[in-house]
């Protein structure tokens, strides 16, 4: 299983297994990674699952359709590195993968 | 938001419909409701996972589901193709009009369309820029009430605060807030031809100011709403009346709803409010945990076609009430779930809603709503409600109490 690690804003970092085809923000909910709040579900509606991608990861992730483009500036803080995590689907491909949870969500 | 009422003699369970999950549930006279709905609410969980009422919810159709669990009631938001919104609050046809309201009652492909172009007029740094003038708002309507020594909370605050909001970035004049008031009522919590003249008048008033900021644009959203694109053309004037409409409706009754259950909460928990004059840090906790326990909506969609739920045999146009009160205080999610508890951690409700439809004005409500608890808790005194006043709620789509009488010394 592919390992994603995701930094809380406390500093806390979890490192966990990610079943593939789940997202990345659905892993989060199912290990209780603290500081994400995907209000919506994974709808692109709410910006309530907002990560930072380590940058080195960025730019292998597919990158973001219009519509989460768009909602990026949903988000409390937007950064170049800002993904929603709803939107990252984890592949084989993503073992690694380093996200960082934002301060708050709105 | 319910438009009309349907004839009591329309009154029957269809045949696909298995007795044993019928209750005769009145979403119009049920007393329960009236005297708390939240509880009402958990008190049709303990009748089922899956109920059927008789009763319609809205304007049309045999009945209405009410799923009970927060996996099925998710299931449905997250389902827009089989549960649609299109038709839900048929507003515009009431009046003889061909505008539907958007986003609300648009459903995929249609509704992303809007949203991409209203998520950025709604975003979290557009509404921070409103804080100081929500901040200003709630401190010159609530400063006046202080040397009274009592209020009747929901007209003397939890109404005109949101609409004086709403005239701000529509660039309303302030002279306009008890038209609007009477509007946003009528339409609401009316019937019949009160109803219909309501929307008439609340859409003939948008149109006007839509003309005007054709002539003049300013800074407001209305001009913003005029100038922006979809799909690379300007709105319809169809579309700017349903926005407009909807932005309007979704937008006030929402927040004072909220505002009075939060205030009647803190009106009898004095320990919960004199920790919050204490501790002003924890507003933000106070105001999650505060939409948590007081969910005011119970939205609605129709079945596109048969499908099945929970082992539960749905068919095309049947109605579904989807309470997210159901969800946000469902004990497989929540632990505690009547309890406040401000320092919750990782506190996922669904005030807001769920799936495409999550409210798009969740930015602005927060900070309403915090700006609201702040100014209470700092410049008022502390308040209390009279013991032998019973609260009692109106309203189906949104649940708000009639009146809630506060005092102080
Ligand atoms: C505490 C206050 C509020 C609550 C509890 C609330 C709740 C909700 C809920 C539950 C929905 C989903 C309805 C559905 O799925 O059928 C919704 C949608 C919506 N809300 Fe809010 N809302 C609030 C404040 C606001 C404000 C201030 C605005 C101002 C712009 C707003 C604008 C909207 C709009 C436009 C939609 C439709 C979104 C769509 O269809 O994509 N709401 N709201
Ligand atoms: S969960 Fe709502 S946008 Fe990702």
């Amino acid at each position: 299983m592919p390992i994603i690690t995701y930094t809380q804003d406390d500093g806390t970092v979890r490192r966990v297994d990610a079943a593939a085809g789940l997202t990345v923000m659905e892993v989060a909910l199912q290990q209780g990674v603290s500081g994400i709040a995907a209000d919506c579900g994974g709808a692109l509606s709410c910006a309530t699952c907002h990560v930072y991608v380590a940058p080195d990861w960025f730019d292998r992730l597919v990158p973001a359709s219009e519509d989460e483009l768009a909602m990026l500036e949903f988000t409390f803080d937007p950064q170049p590195n800002s993904r929603l995590s709803c939107q990252i689907e984890i592949v084989p491909a993503l073992d690694g993968l380093e996200v960082a949870v934002p301060a708050r969500q709105f | 938001m319910t438009a009309g009422s349907s004839p009591q003699s329309e009154l029957r369970i269809p045949p696909h419909v298995s007795l044993d999950r019928v209750v005769w549930f009145d979403f119009r006279h049920d007393a329960g409701l009236h005297a708390d709905p939240h509880a009402r609410l958990e008190e049709l969980r303990r009748a089922g996972p899956a109920l059927f009422t008789p009763h319609s919810r809205a304007l049309t159709g045999p009945g209405t589901w009410i799923f009970t669990s927060s996996a099925a009631i998710r299931a449905i938001f997250q389902d827009p193709e089989t549960f649609a919104s299109g038709g839900v609050r048929p507003f515009g046809q009431l009046i003889g009009d061909s505008w539907p309201l958007i986003p609300i009652d648009i459903d995929p492909p249609d509704h992303a369309r809007y949203r991409r172009v209203l998520n950025p007029m709604f975003s979290p740094a557009r509404m921070a820029q409103l804080e100081p003038a929500i901040a200003r708002r709630a401190a010159e309507i609530a400063g006046p009430l202080i040397a009274r020594g009592d209020c009747e909370f929901i007209a003397d605050f939890a109404q005109p605060f949101p609409v004086s909001i709403f005239l701000e970035l529509f660039g309303l004049p302030l002279e306009r807030l008890r038209d609007f008031i009477g509007f946003n009522e009528a339409i609401l919590k009316g019937e019949g031809e009160a109803q219909v003249a309501a929307i008439r008048g609340l859409r003939d008033l948008l149109r006007e100011e839509i003309l005007r900021r054709r002539k003049q644009p300013s800074e407001d959203l209305l001009s913003e709403l005029l100038t922006a694109r979809i799909d690379g053309r300007a709105f319809d004037d169809d579309e700017l009346t349903g926005l407009a409409v909807t932005l309007f409706l979704a937008g006030l009754d929402t927040v004072t709803s909220t505002l009075g259950y939060m205030f009647l909460y803190l009106a009898q928990a004095q320990s919960a409010q004199s920790l919050l004059r204490d501790k002003p840090e924890l507003i933000g906790g106070a105001v999650e945990e505060l939409l948590r326990m007081f969910n005011v909506v119970m939205t609605a969609r129709r079945a596109t076609r048969d499908t099945v739920i929970d082992g539960v045999e749905i068919r095309k146009g049947d109605n579904v009430a989807l309470p997210t009160s159901l969800i946000s205080r469902d004990p497989a999610e929540v632990e505690s779930p009547d309890e406040a508890d401000f320092m919750r951690v990782d506190n996922r409700h669904s005030a807001f809603g769920y799936g495409i439809h999550r409210c798009l004005g969740s930015h602005l409500a927060r900070r309403e709503l915090g700006a609201a608890l702040r100014c209470w808790t700092s410049t008022m005194p502390p308040f209390t409600k009279p013991a032998q006043v019973r609260p009692v709620s109106t309203g189906i789509g949104v649940f708000s109490l009639a009146r809630l009488d506060l005092t102080w010394a």
